[in-house]
């Protein structure tokens, strides 16, 4: 009964949103108070000749060479009016309201900390001609065999195979480095005899892509991590070492390793063997990869795997039936599916288990819609199930603004007879909302989510947490380097949470500024609610560095304050 | 790993001091903002010389041969020579390797004529195309690169010319774009490649490709009393120089062929145009049978009517025999806002830069100096040069009242051809729009109601396709009583020149409130937010994550996701069979009581919308033009594809009928 009580609970709410968005049939009252309905006059001729007049004021007679300042002169003489907001939107944009309220009061405190310009755009066009502005350079890649990586100048040399296409094979090797320091303070508890967690270290990663590019649609691609490694703890329990200082154990620490963390090759059938198809009148334009290679679906909440084993097949721009853009990937996964259990926060690998996937995006007039399901067959105790999503994203136009949103309902159901640490039941609903206030590119989000029963994802590696670390806050979220984990335990089971968050740009929009406070609370265990707040400052530095700058301060129901911080360098090649 | 224990160690440890190491200097160091500004520094322009010289002057010359080694050409030691070498000479030798359309244009006038008004010779001239792959790549940090320009120059990319020169100080080929050459001197299928094909290079007695091959040209070849003695590659010095062979390459005249540059994906999976990929899906492709060409190449712009048969050259004082003969014109949604005396292109218009005033097929007057000469005031016509006023001063190369009648005749041939073309243009977005009468009119207390219904008129692709993303097609509506007065509208303009949708800086900004009743079928690029999910965007740039933008290969499977993780297009346009109503309701406040109300709708199609020129203007517009006047002549251009009326008989605002 649950889950069919919790999808009827679903779709009301998106039934909710779907009438917010649609709800444009409110009475007119004029934008500017001031201003009562002011029809413009039109000419004489106007009656005698319809469009013609129209057309006269289109070429912009008045305001459009001159440009007249708003309201007093509108663009062709008419005055627009604002739509008098029905109450359910006046209670919306109310909240909406109050919470952006604190944002410019955040930006001028950053402004002072950081000595940069808050970012804003003008509203009207420039008269001013300020000639071609120089381009930065081409950063080039670490190593480009034969054609450069979008590089001016001739191409390289090609080949052409049996089958009729042109292969040009370039091999391009890129990545980034991350290099951090971290430090972390939690107190312990007397009462609840957990110890104080401290740390301090320096941590390194390095993930490193070597492209064999064929053509704009076939390529292979092998990666590797080689300053972190995966390792395997008690029961298979994965986790990752990075490879740095531990100040506090006062130990070097290695992550070395030379495990493949990706090779696949991905092309098109269409485009591998164009003689099959002359004249384009077939559809055999199919993608296909095969191999290691990262997977996520549903934005991260049903998979979230940067290791996977695996062959898809994948057709896309389909339409029809308002329909505008669909994809259709089908994914089998072997040989090290990555198994997460909520309970223990343990991922482990499972490699006797095998994974289906059908995954699909759509485009629709007002909405994308993603519909994935997974069924992980497996062989041994963790069980197999199968976990499914819906999601809905949209843009809905408010009454002072317009608002993005996403929807997601997911859910799993163990087929092993029996529930198992790894194959939980129960369902996820997700929703995301932000909005850009105006004049600039900032952003103000509003996150949430509530866990009934012991919802499991159908595979997710094993840096990346549980559900809610992808999409509910940063303070949720692993840094993906060190032991800095996320202030906030982002596992989603019997629990609810969200976060508010402001990203603020400066000098452009080459440092920003995130404030975010964030909640969760158990629907079991009172004792484990949490409560964080925490900034982040990042800055980009030339053309290739990265500057971040994390802090956060939480309290968990059972413990004392805990405090972090970490300054991070992330160099891109 | 396996490697020696005390080696491994040795090796962390000094990977873990070099992170501390690095971290400790990095903070320490700032470096300098890199050029990225929004607000760009203004910079006094002169049309004789405009600043975007200085960034020409940075650019490297013309290579002396094809395909030196390397990307990063020239070489030091190449510039030495290069700079030292006689500049005219230089070019003459790259003019060889690359022929501009204006040598094919000896013998095919025709063509000439409908490419040189076409969008494939825009492409590259467009001051807003180039002003946005600039941004573009400003905001990547210069990783973009040349994704967007390799499409648009093709000769200019492979000549190794800089992404960011002013297109005055251009090859005179790498400007005309989609020049003759980047289809007809490419021999092999490059697939779905974001058009980085290479055109074989080589003078104008190389041989070309053609989809039909060289039955004409032997039959001209073959006989020298009507056609005279012609030069090709395997003849010595002869009077007139001609292509020595058509080697067939059927592809030319397949669909896959016009995919290679209209299915647009970057290196990151983010599908920018997919054009192509709707035509194969599409029934046209399926169950007709009918290509891209087909429709826009044939008799009938938009539709699949035949092809003309006529003569494809006029060689010595002759025709050659006829046979189908494909339209270059190939007109779409783009229009030109240059000074016509740069566009079309025009063989009597254009002297290169250094090039003699006297020197044989050289035009009347450069780039440069066509920029000055005020067309909009009248010069060079009758009226004007009979009543010019005293003291009227004229730029040095327009003095001459002779020169100014003479620019006058072919800025004249320059307006009609460019008035046919935008007809032919209107006929093809007609063929891909179809909009109905005004339907279910209705009126009750809360106002007027009626509903307009649009659908797609292709069976090959969505409408808009391609660059739909930037591509304004609307419906705009005007309510007026019977006193003239309106007091209703949605699709009209903002101050800028923009619909008041939520793109619109007024909008935006909330001076101006957004067009709820707007009916667009603009699709919209979408980015991921730090949090907070996806958000529209003019630009696909991901600010939101990331503070420094950066291209590489995606590095998870790009056909899975069918996009990057970061980014986007939400498809907005009608799918092939579909069609939208648009519902519109004139409230009953508005009303004045002064009945019947006029109602009229047009459907508008506007090559980019004015936000995208807002958006991109920090980096800067070609030929001295400033946003504001780039805005005004894409609205000037802007079409009206239909226009239905209706007259809602009401006189009160009780609205009884």
């Amino acid at each position: 009964m649950r889950p069919t009580w919790n999808l009827t609970r679903f779709l009301a709410a998106t039934v909710c949103a779907a009438g917010l968005a649609h709800a444009q049939s409110a009475e007119l009252v004029p934008f500017f108070e001031e201003d009562a309905v002011q029809p413009v006059e039109l000419s004489e001729a106007y009656e005698a000749s319809g469009h013609v007049r129209i057309e006269a004021l289109d070429d912009g007679q008045g305001g459009h060479t001159d440009h007249p300042p708003y309201p007093g002169d509108y663009f062709f003489g008419w005055t627009p009016y604002q739509e008098e907001a029905p109450w359910y939107w006046e209670i919306a944009e109310g909240f909406t309201h109050a919470v952006e309220a604190p944002s410019e009061s955040l930006a001028h405190l950053s402004e002072g900390l950081f000595c940069a310009e808050h970012f804003h755009f003008e509203t009207n066009l420039s008269r001013m001609a300020i000639g071609i502005q120089a381009t930065p350079d081409r950063p080039a890649l670490l190593i480009e065999w034969n054609e450069g990586f979008l590089a001016e100048g001739p191409l390289g040399d090609h080949i052409v195979t049996p089958f009729g296409a042109t292969w040009r094979p370039s091999l391009w090797v890129f990545g980034t480095h991350r290099a951090n320091f971290a430090y972390r303070h939690q107190q312990g508890s007397v009462s609840d005899g957990v110890s104080d967690l401290q740390f301090a270290e320096i941590s390194q990663r390095l993930d490193i892509f070597a492209q064999l590019n064929l053509t704009g649609t076939e390529r292979i691609l092998f990666g590797m991590r080689p300053l972190d490694q995966e390792t395997h703890g008690p029961a298979s329990r994965l986790g990752r070492e990075f490879n740095g200082y531990d100040f506090q154990g006062g130990n070097w620490i290695d992550g070395w390793n030379n495990d493949v963390q990706t090779f696949f090759f991905e092309g098109d059938f269409g485009e591998i063997f164009p003689y099959l198809d002359y004249h384009d009148n077939y559809q055999i334009d199919y993608g296909f990869t095969i191999g290691r290679q990262p997977l996520i679906a549903q934005q991260g909440l049903l998979i979230n795997e940067d290791m996977l084993d695996a062959m898809t097949v994948t057709r896309n721009t389909l339409s029809g039936n308002g329909n505008l853009n669909l994809r259709m990937t089908g994914v089998f996964a072997w040989n090290r599916v990555s198994r997460h259990t909520q309970q223990n926060f343990l991922t482990v690998r499972d490699r006797n288990s095998k994974l289906f996937a059908l995954l699909t995006e759509s485009d629709f007039k007002t909405s994308t819609v993603n519909a994935d399901v997974a069924y992980v067959q497996s062989e041994d105790d963790l069980g197999s199930m199968v976990s499914w999503g819906v999601s809905g994203i949209q843009r809905l136009h408010g009454f002072r603004n317009h608002y993005n949103t996403s929807l997601h309902f997911l859910a799993s159901h163990p087929t092993s007879g029996r529930e198992t640490p790894t194959t939980g039941q129960g369902e996820l609903l997700f929703s995301r909302t932000s909005w850009t206030p105006h004049h600039g590119l900032d952003l103000i989000y509003v996150n949430a989510f509530w866990g009934i029963d012991q919802y499991a994802s159908a595979t997710r590696g094993p840096l990346m947490g549980g559900p809610a670390g992808g999409g509910v806050g940063i303070l949720w979220a692993h840094t993906g380097l060190g032991q800095y984990g996320p202030p906030i335990n982002n596992q989603t089971a019997d629990s609810v949470g969200g976060s508010v968050g402001y990203q603020l740009q400066f000098d452009g929009t080459r440092k920003q500024v995130i404030f975010e406070v964030g909640g969760k609370a158990s629907t079991v265990d009172p004792h484990s609610d949490t409560i964080a707040s925490g900034m982040r400052y990042q800055q980009a530095c030339g053309q290739h560095n990265v500057w971040i700058l994390d802090t956060y301060v939480g309290k968990t129901e059972s413990r004392d304050v805990a405090t972090g911080v970490r300054v991070e360098l992330l160099t891109k090649f | 790993m396996n490697l020696p224990c005390g080696w491994k160690r040795g090796m962390t440890r000094i990977s873990a001091a070099g992170a501390a190491l690095i971290l400790a200097v990095a903070a320490f160091h700032f470096t300098p903002r890199l050029v990225h500004s929004e607000e760009a520094e203004p910079a006094t322009l002169t049309l004789s010389a405009p600043p975007a010289k200085v960034v020409a002057a940075r650019a490297k010359p013309a290579l002396l041969t094809e395909k030196p080694t390397g990307h990063q050409i020239p070489h030091k030691s190449e510039d030495v020579i290069r700079y030292g070498a006689d500049q005219a000479h230089m070019s003459l030798f790259v003019d060889n390797q690359y022929p501009s359309a204006k040598q094919c244009a000896e013998c095919h006038p025709t063509h000439f004529r409908e490419w040189s008004v076409s969008p494939h010779a825009y492409a590259q001239l467009s001051p807003v195309f180039n002003c946005m792959q600039n941004a573009i790549k400003i905001l990547t940090n210069g990783t973009n690169n040349d994704f967007c320009i390799r499409c648009h120059t093709t000769v200019g990319m492979q000549l190794g010319e800089k992404t960011d020169m002013s297109q005055l100080d251009r090859h005179p080929t790498a400007r005309e774009g989609i020049t003759c050459i980047t289809c007809h001197r490419v021999n092999l299928e490059y697939g779905k490649g974001s058009g980085r094909r290479v055109i074989v290079s080589g003078d104008i007695t190389q041989p070309v490709y053609g989809p039909l091959g060289s039955k004409v040209l032997q039959q001209v070849l073959a006989d020298p009393d009507q056609y005279g003695v012609l030069e090709t590659a395997e003849t010595g010095n002869r009077s007139r120089k001609i292509h020595g062979d058509v080697q067939q390459f059927f592809s030319m005249a397949s669909p896959s062929f016009c995919g290679t540059c209209h299915d647009v994906f970057g290196p990151n999976g983010f599908r920018l145009e997919d054009a192509f990929s709707e035509y194969k899906a599409s029934p046209a492709a399926k169950e007709d049978g009918v290509s891209c060409q087909d429709c826009h190449m044939g008799k009938v712009a938009g539709e699949a009517r035949g092809y003309v048969v006529e003569p494809i050259a006029h060689i010595g004082n002759a025709w050659t025999t006829p046979r189908r003969r494909t339209n270059h014109m190939m007109p779409g949604p783009d229009y030109s806002i240059l000074h016509p005396g740069l566009f079309p292109h025009n063989v009597e218009a254009i002297r290169e830069e250094g090039a003699e005033e006297t020197a044989p097929g050289a035009g009347l007057a450069t780039m440069r100096q066509w920029l000055q000469f005020d067309h909009e005031a009248a010069w060079g016509t009758d009226q004007f040069e009979a009543t010019i006023p005293e003291g009227y001063q004229f730029p040095d190369a327009w003095r001459e009242p002779t020169r100014r009648t003479e620019a006058r005749r072919i800025l004249n041939d320059q307006f009609e051809l460019l008035a046919e073309y935008r007809q032919f243009a209107a006929d093809t977005l007609r063929a891909g729009y179809k909009m109905s009468k005004i339907t279910e009119p209705s009126c009750d207390r809360s106002g007027l109601h009626f509903k307009v219904k649009v659908w797609n008129g292709t069976r090959g692709h969505g409408t808009p396709t391609g660059f739909d993303a930037e591509r304004l097609v609307w419906l705009y509506i005007t309510v007026w009583d019977s006193t003239g007065k309106v007091i209703h509208q949605s699709g009209d303009l903002d101050p800028n020149g923009d619909v008041r949708d939520t793109h619109s800086f007024y909008v935006h900004n909330g001076k101006v409130p957004h067009d709820h009743q707007l009916f667009s079928l603009q699709s919209k690029f979408i980015t991921r937010n730090i949090r907070g999910g996806e958000r529209e965007q003019i630009l696909p740039i991901t600010f939101s994550l990331d503070p420094l933008p950066f291209l590489r290969p995606e590095t998870s499977a790009l056909n899975v996701q069918g996009r990057p993780f970061a980014a986007r297009k939400h498809k907005q346009n009608i799918e092939v069979g579909g069609s939208r109503w648009a519902k519109y309701h004139v409230p009953t406040k508005v009303l004045t009581g002064n009945g019947p109300y006029n109602v009229r709708v047009q459907m508008k199609a506007g090559m980019v919308p004015v936000n995208l020129v807002h958006r991109i203007s920090f980096a800067g517009f070609d030929y001295g033009l400033n946003p504001k006047e780039v805005a005004r002549r894409i609205v000037d251009g802007h079409h009206v594809l239909y226009e239905e009326n209706f007259v809602f008989d009401v006189h009160s605002r009780s609205l009884s009928p």
